[in-house]
């Protein structure tokens, strides 16, 4: 694009290059693809921000004339320096989005069923070591053992599939969010908004594009969404850990529910549970009383001790 | 009569809920819901089931609003639990 195209109104024409863009995404392509084909090749995009680096710009930008002299490359070309902060603003925004929209494609190509995959599923779920926000890293740092423990209760395939969108569409909020913020102050003369800190705040969009950024916005969206969410029980009691325990009391009760029905009542009796009318509501009330009063292994061996005339066990191992 | 709820401690992380989960199972019955209470996990099971020896159930984060289901794994409930502390929408899943 030539610089005498944004002399009338650069700010109007960066506003029609994005409406431009929106509307080619809206039109679609002749052939299928996974993305729309780009109005300007990110090759293109990117050759052309090579033709204006950054300490050739600013010294145009700061420099007193509008004009070139002769062979000269560090100048505005006519434009004032308002006109000039706006056009290589676009251009390096423009830029921003052709490598932003690579690497959105690479992340959507790459993700499911390879090693980049599973790596990218324990990245999201290990944020712990990026995100700020206890409640966010103890969410994702549980959330790892899911993925990389030996549970193996999700596939790293179904958690990118399912969780990728969701990374994508923060990091593209992030992004809306930074770039609207530099539309905004592009309303401002170059004195007040100057060219370096333009650029500056286009660094800062293209640092949007980070994944544990994403991760930890998502991850403060999902804890917001679930303490509205949270669905209360009325609990009884607390019940710890068991570990070995677990097994020893399963095996005691198993045992009291082969007996008969009076043995049954007579097992609840010895054990000071109460006693009900009918087998299930017998066997269910000894099962809460044992859950509720056998939690160590003291009162375990106990138990066991008051009905061993029944199970004719004294011990179990 | 026929869920008893009770609570574990919050501060248990994924693989340690599961195992908590596990033993309620084996002495109780199988789980039918899981919430939180007054900072703690909640869940409920059927006293009146079968005691389970084998396919406990199973805890899994929550993605989003869906539940990553594996083949051949029945969805028991969603619910919230807290999880390393973190209360964390969560569902609650058994093979078989």
């Amino acid at each position: 694009m030539s610089i005498w195209a944004w002399r009338k109104g650069p700010v109007l024409a960066l506003r029609a290059m994005m409406l431009v863009g929106a509307l080619a995404a809206l039109t679609g392509c002749a052939a299928i693809r996974g993305a729309a084909k780009p109005v300007s090749p990110v090759d293109t995009r990117l050759a052309l921000i090579k033709t204006y680096p950054e300490d050739q710009v600013y010294r145009a930008f700061y420099k007193l004339s509008d004009a070139c002299d002769a062979g000269e490359t560090a100048c505005r070309g006519g434009l004032g320096r308002t006109d000039y902060r706006d056009m290589i603003v676009a251009l390096y925004l423009s830029a921003a989005d052709a490598r932003y929209e690579e690497f959105r494609l690479s992340l959507s190509r790459e993700a499911k069923g390879t090693a980049f995959g599973g790596n990218l599923a324990v990245l999201i779920m290990n944020g712990a070591a990026v995100v700020s926000g206890n409640e966010a890293r103890r969410a994702l740092a549980a959330g790892s053992a899911v993925v990389s423990g030996g549970q193996a209760a999700v596939s790293k395939d179904l958690f990118v599939e399912k969780t990728l969108p969701a990374v994508l569409a923060s990091m593209d909020a992030n992004r809306s969010t930074a770039r609207a913020a530099i539309i905004t102050k592009l309303r401002l003369g170059a004195d007040e908004y100057t060219l370096p800190e333009a650029i500056s705040d286009v660094r800062a969009l293209e640092g949007q594009a980070r994944l544990d950024e994403a991760v930890q916005t998502l991850t403060t969206t999902a804890a917001a969404d679930a303490a509205a969410k949270k669905k209360v029980l009325d609990a009884a009691y607390m019940v710890k850990l068991q570990g070995p325990l677990a097994a020893r009391k399963q095996a005691l009760l198993l045992d009291l529910q082969a007996l008969d029905d009076e043995k049954l009542g007579q097992a609840a009796q010895a054990l000071g549970a109460p006693t009900a009318a009918g087998r299930a509501e017998q066997t269910a009330r000894i099962r809460v009383w044992f859950n509720a009063n056998v939690q160590s292994d003291a009162a375990f061996d106990q138990a066991v001790a008051r009905v061993k005339s029944l199970t004719g066990k004294e011990a179990y191992h | 009569m026929s869920d008893h709820t009770i609570a574990a401690e919050p501060n248990l992380d994924l693989l340690e809920l599961n195992q908590w989960v596990k033993e309620q199972e084996m002495t109780l019955g199988p789980i039918t819901a899981i919430g939180l209470d007054d900072g703690r996990t909640a869940a409920s099971f059927n006293v009146y089931g079968d005691l389970v020896t084998s396919h406990w159930a199973k805890i899994v984060l929550r993605v989003g609003d869906e539940c990553p289901l594996e083949a051949g794994w029945t969805l028991i409930c969603k619910g919230e639990a807290y999880v390393s502390g973190a209360a964390t929408p969560v569902c609650v899943m058994r093979p078989g």
